[in-house]
């Protein structure tokens, strides 16, 4: 084994060991681990504001959240919990729970489901609800629990061996072979969402992992990403570290084989041209999406073989959003979220729909200001349509604010079908709504730089898992990669992926064995 | 001169594989090349070369067959296996 990476006395200012490019909450895990560990520490954002996906926006000082809405494993035991202890930052979050006996709410034309948390209560609804098939559901559940099992970075259960039975099945078949119930099967892949890949090509180790921590307790943050990312920040800060918003790479050089230093622009007051600083690390580790961080390198930096291999994978599907204000003074409060789908067939919604077509699509609502503990705003209404960047690519050379006409007439179109469609689901909101503002996957990209406003980066199908996996080292001995785009996506999947990535620097054991015990 | 057979053809594509996609030189790629010692290809280039050999032999590499190839020639030992597997398949092409 390669030695371990160790902290340099006294750096001159402008040199670190660690540099950051990007603070999604991939990057400030690694960000925050490294500093733990005592590394001169900083990260590099574009954005006025650190986080990435998790970006709270306001309008007239209503929050309204982007990319986190809720995660689970965050209570005593949890996956998460773990993770957060060994940062340090656990005691500073204030999660509120979502209702445990249903917190997600799959609605069909003409059925729905409640997902409670726990394996256990799941089952049981799940043979209630299907009495015809409970040889299906309980191999469905042994399965994915087997899977949790195994993985150590999961669950922190040193299995006598591994399997890896699941590695290469996919969820589709794996759940056709167990059942013809096209309910059973539209209830089982219903929270897609959460990975974004369509069944067919979803490894069903994802599909577990992911659902799983949700499970072991699903959660929202009070005070939303934005508060998640302030903790992690502050955190880092408080070992050192430095975070530099407004700030984007826009170049990685290399030194012979090894990467030496970044290129850095950072916007000037109005009027002012940008700033460009160079500085040198020691290590970088990008957060940036994996085919921007190969733009950022010099031509040629890797063999032909991994170049064309990332910029061939294909992204993941992206989505639109439309962000409501409602005067509803209805009693009804949802500490749930709902997952709409236009049929039972949940594999028909991630393909590429024609941009006129003004059918329903699928959706995901949240409702943060009747969950979480001291708003003190209007109450809101986030709805999330699954977009694909066909339906958007005819604007790719807009900017923000400086798109056509006829693209807010699209957008325009798109809320009042959005509108409507919600508002078959929500009636106690009929009358109420205003939608506040609207974003598709142009906007996706412009934000958080996810090349065609991609949800999760790369896409995590089946071609792209296991030994297909991208993974966190490269050729360049001190160059790592981290965020979605790698283990997996989600908040919980890129925090552990976080530990990943530093622990080919760190040491595994090093790393994992200490997390277990947190 | 005869036409080369399918296994010739295919470790032709084997060869320009690993000369394209890995920058070698193709002298240096005879069947008792180790890929890790003469072709210094390690555990990330090995997926790569996966990835490039699966895409250019439009063909799917086990995992079992995968971590068996430490030369060139293992290589080409399977892509013999996988012809004759094809030339055994009936001729009816894939269902959709
Ligand atoms: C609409 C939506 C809803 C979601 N809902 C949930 C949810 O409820 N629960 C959940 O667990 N997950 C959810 N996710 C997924 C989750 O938010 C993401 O998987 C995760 O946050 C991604 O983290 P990341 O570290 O990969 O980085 P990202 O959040 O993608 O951040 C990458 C950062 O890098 C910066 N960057 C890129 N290039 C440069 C450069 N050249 N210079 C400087 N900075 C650069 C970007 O500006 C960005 O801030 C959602 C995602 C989306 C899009």
């Amino acid at each position: 084994m390669k030695d371990t990476f160790q902290p340099q006395k006294s750096l001159p200012e402008g040199h670190f060991d660690v540099v950051v490019v990007g603070s999604g909450m991939g990057g400030l895990t690694c960000a925050l681990i490294m500093a733990k560990e005592g590394f001169k520490v900083c990260v590099l954002e574009q954005h006025y504001r650190p986080g990435g996906c998790l970006h709270r926006f306001f309008r007239d000082r209503v929050p309204f959240d982007t990319g986190f809405h809720y995660l689970g494993g965050v209570g005593e035991g949890g996956t998460m919990a773990k993770y957060l202890r060994f940062m340090g930052v656990a005691d500073k979050l204030k999660w509120h729970d979502l209702d445990h006996d249903g917190f997600d709410v799959l609605k069909f034309p003409d059925y729905e489901f409640k997902v409670p948390a726990g394996w256990p209560a799941l089952t049981k609804r799940l043979h209630d609800e299907f009495p015809g098939e409970r040889g299906a559901i309980d191999a469905y559940a042994a399965a994915c629990q087997k899977i949790c099992a195994e993985s150590f970075a999961y669950s922190f259960q040193k299995p006598p061996e591994v399997s890896g039975e699941y590695t290469n099945v996919a969820l589709a078949p794996f759940l056709r072979s167990l059942t013809k119930n096209e309910r059973l099967y539209a209830v089982l892949t219903g929270q897609s969402f959460l990975y974004g890949v369509d069944p067919p090509t979803t490894p069903l180790e994802l599909h577990a992992l992911v659902l799983d921590s949700m499970l072991q307790g699903p959660v929202g943050l009070d005070g939303g990403g934005d508060a998640l990312a302030k903790v992690m920040v502050d955190a880092i800060k408080s070992h050192g570290g430095e975070v530099r918003t407004r700030t984007r790479v826009t170049a990685l050089e290399t030194k012979g084989a090894m990467m030496e230093s970044v290129m850095t622009e950072r916007a000037g007051r109005t009027g002012e041209p940008p700033k460009t600083e160079r500085l040198f690390a020691r290590c970088v580790i990008s957060n940036a999406h994996p085919k921007t961080t190969l733009d950022l390198l010099p031509p040629n930096t890797f063999r032909p073989a991994f170049t064309s291999r990332v910029k061939e994978s294909r992204n993941s599907i992206g989505c639109s959003a439309v962000y409501f204000q409602s005067t509803s003074p209805s009693p009804v409060r949802r500490d749930y979220n709902i997952y709409s789908f236009p049929s039972l067939d949940v594999d028909q919604m991630y393909l590429d729909r024609a941009p006129d077509d003004a059918s329903d699509r699928g959706l995901f609502l949240t409702f943060p200001s009747d969950r979480e503990v001291g708003w003190d705003h209007p109450r809101v209404v986030l709805a999330l349509g699954l977009m694909g960047w066909n339906e958007v690519k005819q604007w790719e050379h807009s900017a923000t604010g400086k798109r056509s006409d006829e693209y807010e007439e699209f957008k325009n179109r798109h809320t009042q079908q959005m509108q409507a469609q919600i508002e078959k689901l929500l009636p106690d909101h009929v009358g109420h709504l205003t939608p506040v503002e609207t974003s598709t996957p142009l906007t996706n990209r412009d934000y958080t730089a996810s090349p065609e406003g991609s949800l999760y980066g790369l896409r995590h199908g089946m071609e792209r898992w296991g030994r297909y996996a991208l993974a966190s080292r490269t050729k360049i001995d001190n160059l790592y990669l981290t965020g979605h785009s790698i283990l997996m996506p989600g908040i919980v999947g890129v925090t552990i992926g976080g530990f990943v990535t530093c622990s080919y620097l760190l040491g595994f054991e090093a790393i994992f064995d200490r997390v277990a015990v947190a | 001169m005869s036409e080369p057979s399918k296994s010739q053809q295919a470790q032709k594509i084997v060869v320009d594989t690993l000369c394209s996609e890995f920058e070698l030189e193709r002298g240096k790629i005879v069947p008792e090349a180790s890929l890790r010692d003469d072709l210094g290809l390690d555990s990330l280039d090995g997926v790569d070369l996966i990835v490039a050999l699966e895409k250019a032999l439009s063909v799917q590499i086990p995992e079992t067959d995968a971590r068996q190839m430490r030369t060139v020639a293992d290589i080409f030992t399977f892509i013999d296996k996988a012809v004759a597997a094809l030339d055994a398949a009936p001729q009816t092409p894939p269902a959709a």
